[in-house]
């Protein structure tokens, strides 16, 4: 029981890393962006 | 010839809406119990008199007994849609005696909006609200998010249960049973209220400055709007009241959560990246947010809104993914928004247009039929090009290999092009009533691809048959149209059938 608990808590924790791991993404990738569109315009 | 339904069919659709509503009672009590501890009497005799409809529809309905209980697929969309119309009619009684809509209409409007997730609201002065009548807006979401007949497949697992949830538009299933499939999406659910409370909470204290009871009061309510891609949020200001970084930031990766699949979750817990990641869907919802981020950021920096890189990274970010997630937060308010012309107001539209993914409570197209449809052209150009006797792959990855059957194509079109119907008929109302091609436009694909952005139409203020409109296509929109058609049809065939 005790083992499963921390199975699905080990599930759970990569997958709102993975989900945080996508938001730090898109804020590099609109950073890049951004600083393109200043240069640009 | 059409077939007249018989006294069965009335009397299976009754006993599974009757569950629902039952359902739904009891969720009722957890509004009832807010008003009670934060002593807003008048709320909680509103949120009584509500929990005893549902709960005298509940048990009329489950008292039909049908000696036959399964649900064929023409009945479990019929009961789905009628689930999505009466749940915010009745839903909306406490709204409606809270003195904060202008009419019954309006109040049944924040009811339609909030349980298909969408976001756009008519409530006014919404500062000022009591806290239940919040926290029951926020509850829709949930409700409406994580699916009321998720919710009784769980609770009465047994005849019926598949047709009910691929009448919701969620066709993915993740594992062999139903009843197994809602307990996975119950576990992720409540893994990630557990997370997105404790982080809202926490960035609520530390970087906001919000006493911490209220803190964890707004994490909650935001968690649901965000995690289930609703967009109503506890103050008029929407995000934008907290002034912060940090909790756009938060708000916005519970915004990617909800707007991901569950069986992208799903292969994401079972530790299956790659397969994720090599998924069509997955794909294409990369490259269109990109495409989308792009362009907002571009038409910021054209319109000269804002100048430094920093303001047009976390503006450009935050509406850009509250658009293509089909939230609909704002950290700016409408009559701003509606001067963001040109690119920036393009690729939010086009973001909201397209949607989320398939099986998630985001709406729009949603990345998988925009992924199919780009192949399916893709397709028919190689078939030109190449000679006559080539034979063109027509596989595609999405949880495994697959087919593009003509019959898949040919679904995914005439869902697509219903959307895009869609999108044009309520601008075409929003037009008749004044307002610009570029406004109506957007706030008709706001409302059909269950967003919630706004640019200032819908409002208190706005004509009966626009807001009608509107509610139709969040109806429509939520369920993908065929629920919506096999009502239609049931209807048709109770008054033309033999």
């Amino acid at each position: 029981m005790r083992l499963r608990i921390a199975n699905r808590t080990r599930s759970a924790l990569i997958v709102v890393l993975v989900e945080t791991g996508i938001a730090m993404a898109a804020i590099v990738l609109a950073f890049l962006v951004a600083i393109v569109m200043v240069q640009v315009f | 010839m059409v077939t007249r339904p018989t006294g069965h069919d009335a009397a299976v659709i009754g006993f599974f809406l009757g569950r629902i509503f039952s359902v739904v009672a009891a969720a009722s009590i957890l509004p009832i119990l807010w008003a009670g501890v934060a002593r807003e009497w008048a709320p909680f005799s509103s949120f009584v008199l509500m929990a005893s409809v549902f709960a005298v529809f509940g048990a009329a309905g489950t008292s039909l007994r049908p000696g036959e209980r399964r649900l064929d697929w023409s009945h479990g969309m019929v009961v789905v849609a009628l689930t999505w119309l009466i749940v915010p009619l009745i839903g909306s009684i406490p709204f409606a005696l809270s003195g904060h809509f202008a009419n019954p209409l309006d109040a049944m409007f924040d009811a339609m909006s909030g349980l298909t997730t969408t976001g756009l609201s008519l409530l006014q002065d919404l500062d000022h609200v009591a806290s239940s009548i919040n926290f029951w807006r926020h509850l829709l979401h949930f409700l409406g998010g994580q699916g009321i007949v998720i919710a009784a497949l769980s609770l009465f697992a047994g005849g019926g249960g598949l047709t009910l949830y691929y009448g919701e538009a969620r066709d993915d299933r993740i594992f062999p049973s139903v009843a197994s499939t809602a307990r996975f999406i119950w576990a992720v659910s409540l893994a990630h209220l557990v997370f997105g409370v404790v982080l809202l909470g926490v960035v609520g204290v530390f970087a906001v400055g919000l006493e911490p009871l209220r803190a964890v009061f707004h994490g909650l309510l935001v968690f649901f709007a965000a995690f289930d891609t609703g967009g109503f949020a506890p103050q008029s200001t929407s995000i934008g009241y907290y002034h912060s970084a940090w909790y756009e930031a938060a708000a916005g990766v519970l915004m990617i959560a909800g707007a991901m699949s569950f069986g992208l979750h799903f292969a994401l817990w079972r530790r299956r990246r790659a397969r994720a990641l090599a998924n069509l869907e997955t794909r294409t919802i990369l490259v269109t947010f990109a495409c989308t981020l792009v362009l907002v950021i571009a038409g910021l920096a054209v319109l000269g809104v804002y100048s430094g890189v920093a303001g047009l990274t976390r503006q450009g970010l935050f509406h850009a993914l509250s658009a293509h997630t089909g939230t609909g937060f704002a950290t700016v308010p409408s009559a701003e928004m509606a001067l963001w012309s040109g690119l920036a107001f393009g690729g939010i539209g086009i973001a909201m247009a397209l949607g989320g993914m398939a099986s998630s409570t985001a709406g729009g197209v949603k990345a998988l039929r925009i992924g199919l449809t780009l192949k399916v052209m893709r397709n028919q150009v190689r078939q030109v090009l190449l000679p006559e006797r080539a034979v063109v792959s027509k596989r595609y990855h999405q949880g495994g290999i697959r087919t593009l059957t003509p019959q898949l194509a040919e679904a995914v079109m005439v869902v697509s092009l219903l959307y895009v119907a869609l999108y044009l008929l309520g601008a075409g109302v929003g037009i008749a009533y004044g307002a610009s091609l570029q406004e109506a436009l957007f706030e008709s694909v706001s409302a059909a691809g269950n967003v919630g952005l706004s640019v200032g139409i819908t409002d208190p203020a706005m004509p009966t048959l626009l807001q009608v409109t509107y509610m139709a296509q969040m109806w429509l929109g939520r369920l993908e149209f065929v629920a919506v058609f096999a009502l239609l049809g049931f209807i048709v065939a109770v008054v033309r059938g033999k």
